[in-house]
């Protein structure tokens, strides 16, 4: 795999140190030796297009492409962002560096196993069960396969970005991630015509999935919305919060020309029951996507109620994220209550099925929707 | 000459449709024509690669096609650069005006000539939207005969151009489409046909096409056939249809045309049913706030087109509670083949269509605006 990392920001310049192993430091068709331990390399975006290396105190050059390659496998580099400060990452396997506008392009050449259980981390953290990581590489790994060409503009695939996904570092605290991974090998979530799906997942769903054309725009067949009663019970499950009267009012007639000039509409205005997720405020005849209403105000999800109380409107709300798909806090629930991988995917993406991608490549030989790269 | 570049956006089926016509009637005029634009597959047809496809750009929504303010901002903030870059002689906003009346101003500020065909409905809702309008759009082509006393009570002169509609169905009978083998495939007992069309979004048709079936249980030497939305995979139908009913799509004109009468949801295809020449039922149900709030906000007495135009009730309305099986039947007694209301309706219909004017509503428009910028 190609990965992108560090893609939030414009590198100028970064140092790859020892952390376990030793890599081999080559740069266009130069060999340049070791990174022992106590050792690191430096390289520094230029205006010109190439990367100026040092190794050590000991300046090499300015070259187009650098390769730190391990010379053991499954071993580790420390990349520390100098300009800007970023938090240090460690990150396995190889990496190739080269310069795009005054930036570097750091791409992380890992192999699929030791990328996903850097994801899972990332997106699940730890102290969960294994049933849950093993739902969780499931669908990275079907993300990943589904959008390996994502990035192909960039020179590489996917980035270590939400974007794509969360990528922050290689699996560094919960060794069961690299069980699930490894037990789960090949095994992606399909619809029913063995194409690869878009696993969505969000924190905490409140009690009840959303679907997915009250977020996204579009309708997605193994995604309708139902009922959850794994995550009602968690700490993310339920949230209120304040905003005043007039800010809820100035925005609800600036943007949507709210007729608050007829008596029972601005009655209605603060006052909001949502028993089941809906896709709009009050009523659609107002054209108030309930979406625009949690991005303005920052709240947590779309499913919530509101009524007025003194000068402020009081917002009671289900749930953490876009709700559709998976949702986390209910996946492991289910995980500790005793379910197995297979059922937590078949309960959130009712339409799909588990496969080994592998197998159905030989016996079916046929495209199941994967980007050219992982065709050939 | 040198050559004129006009900048189109529609941003749903029905402004495609219109949009397509447009461009058809400009290039008859002018062959010193530059395209750009926002439209669908019609469209595409004839200019090429939309800029934007709509299929990008709807959200489903209630009277109007709702988009959500991120994908605005974001589609204003692309639109923006694009019509800057193309630096168009004149900018064509079609219908859509949750987007294009926010271009509209935009464009006006930049000093580009706004032309708006087919208006917002601001004579139903939002009538303080005519301010903006009047200060953003130079140039606005309306559809409806008493659009032009609505926006002159507002001080603003607008040109008539008739209703596109017209023109499609005009250059649908001359295709002259063979519908033979339609006919066979829909209808091979040859039974006298009911044309069902439930809407286009999934939560009207959930709750309107089972009342309207149900009001067709008894009519077994009738062949019932359901016109599917294009947005919509068949699969969607499968749970209502009972097993002798069909269903098709992009075939509307087609079982419109074959049909003895029509069950017909509100809006649009009420208009196109009776320029046809099909009687027709007219059905609105929706959630009974809605309905109330619609009769507070929305300041029309009839809800089909058919009716406005007519300013009378030429089509019966079937609203809310009155929207049920019962209803229905009874109504459809009244115009089928030897109802008591058929050929009052048919008479009807020809009134309307003089109402209307001989169409070229497409031609009219081109013209006016080459005549701006030429």
């Amino acid at each position: 795999m190609r990965i992108g990392v560090l893609r939030d920001h414009s590198i100028k310049r970064i140092t790859f140190s020892y952390n376990d192993g030793s890599y081999a430091v080559f740069a266009d068709t130069n060999y340049f030796g070791l990174i022992l331990p106590n050792e690191f390399v430096e390289l520094n975006a230029t205006s010109n297009g190439v990367v100026k290396l040092k190794i050590g105190a000991q300046e090499l050059g300015e070259f187009s492409k650098v390769l730190l390659v391990q010379t053991v496998v499954n071993t580790s580099l420390t990349l520390t962002s100098k300009t800007p400060v970023v938090k240090a990452r460690k990150y396995k396997d190889d990496f190739e560096i080269s310069c795009k506008s005054n930036a570097l392009t750091v791409v992380n050449l890992v192999e699929m196993d030791n990328y996903l259980a850097g994801v899972v981390e990332s997106e699940g953290g730890g102290g969960k069960h294994l049933e849950y990581y093993k739902v969780q590489a499931i669908m990275s790994r079907s993300y990943a396969l589904k959008y390996l060409d994502r990035h192909k503009k960039d020179d590489f695939q996917l980035c270590d970005r939400v974007h794509c996904q969360a990528y922050h570092n290689m699996m560094r605290f919960t060794p069961i991630i690299d069980s699930a991974v490894i037990q789960t090998h090949n095994l992606i979530l399909t619809d029913l015509k063995e194409g690869l799906i878009d696993a969505y997942f969000h924190a905490n769903c409140g009690g009840q999935t959303c679907e997915p054309q009250y977020v996204w725009n579009e309708s997605i067949p193994y995604l309708s919305t139902f009922k959850d009663t794994f995550c009602i019970y968690t700490k993310q499950a339920t949230w209120e919060t304040r905003i005043s009267q007039e800010k809820w009012k100035s925005f609800l007639v600036r943007n949507y020309n709210f007729p608050i000039q007829d008596s029972v509409c601005a009655d209605m205005m603060f006052n909001f029951n949502q028993n089941d997720r809906k896709a709009f405020y009050l009523d659609p005849i107002f054209g108030i996507p309930l979406r625009d209403l949690r991005e303005e105000f920052n709240l947590k999800s779309t499913y919530f109620s509101c009524r007025p109380e003194g000068d402020d409107v009081v917002i009671n709300g289900r749930g953490f994220g876009h709700g559709v798909g998976l949702c986390q806090e209910g996946a492991m629930k289910m995980a500790r209550s005793g379910y197995d991988f297979k059922q937590i995917l078949m309960f959130y993406f009712p339409g799909s099925k588990v496969i080994d991608w592998h197998i159905q490549k030989v016996l079916n030989q046929k495209s199941i929707g994967l980007s050219e790269s992982t065709r050939n | 000459m040198d050559r004129s570049k006009i900048y189109i956006i529609a941003g749903e089926a029905s402004g495609d449709l219109h949009g397509a016509n447009l461009m058809k009637a400009l290039l008859n005029e002018s062959n010193k024509l530059d395209f750009r634009f926002w439209g669908g597959d019609r469209m595409e047809e004839i200019g090429g690669k939309p800029v934007k496809h709509i299929r990008d750009l709807a959200f489903m929504g209630f009277i109007e096609v709702v988009m959500n303010l991120r994908t605005i901002a974001k589609n204003l903030r692309f639109c923006k650069a694009d019509i800057s870059e193309f630096k168009p002689d004149v900018l064509v906003l079609i219908d859509y005006p949750g987007f294009n009346l926010r271009i509209a101003e935009w464009a006006k500020s930049q000093g580009i000539r706004v032309a708006y065909y087919v208006s917002p409905q601001v004579w139903a809702w939002k009538e303080s939207r005519v301010k903006k309008i009047k200060q953003c759009v130079d140039q606005m082509f309306v559809i409806l005969p008493f659009e032009k006393e609505f926006y002159k009570k507002h001080n603003f002169a607008v040109e008539y151009v008739g209703h596109p509609l017209l023109d499609a169905i005009d250059n649908y009978r001359k295709d002259n489409v063979d519908k033979s083998s339609f006919l066979e495939e829909i209808n091979p007992e040859g039974k006298p046909i009911i044309a069902v069309l439930p809407g286009s979004r999934k939560q009207e048709i959930s709750v309107k096409l089972p009342i309207m079936l149900e009001a067709l249980r008894d009519y077994t030497n009738y062949c019932v056939v359901v016109a599917g939305a294009p947005s919509l995979d068949p699969s969607f139908y499968v749970p209502f249809l009972p097993k002798d009913a069909k269903i098709v799509q992009g075939r509307t004109y087609d079982l419109l045309s074959l049909a003895e009468f029509g069950i017909v949801t509100s809006g649009t295809a009420t208009l196109e049913t009776a320029l046809l020449g099909i009687p027709e039922v007219v059905c609105y149900k929706g959630s009974s706030i809605s309905y109330q709030i619609a009769k507070r906000l929305i300041k029309i007495k009839f809800i089909s087109l058919v009716n406005l135009i007519m300013d009378r009730e030429v089509v019966t309305e079937l609203i809310q509670h009155e929207c049920n099986p019962q209803r229905i039947k009874e109504e459809i007694e009244m115009i089928k083949v030897g109802g008591a209301n058929r050929e009052a309706m048919l008479n009807d219909y020809k009134i309307l269509k003089e109402i209307l004017g001989d169409g070229g509503a497409s031609t009219k428009v081109a013209r006016s605006l080459l005549k701006t910028i030429q």
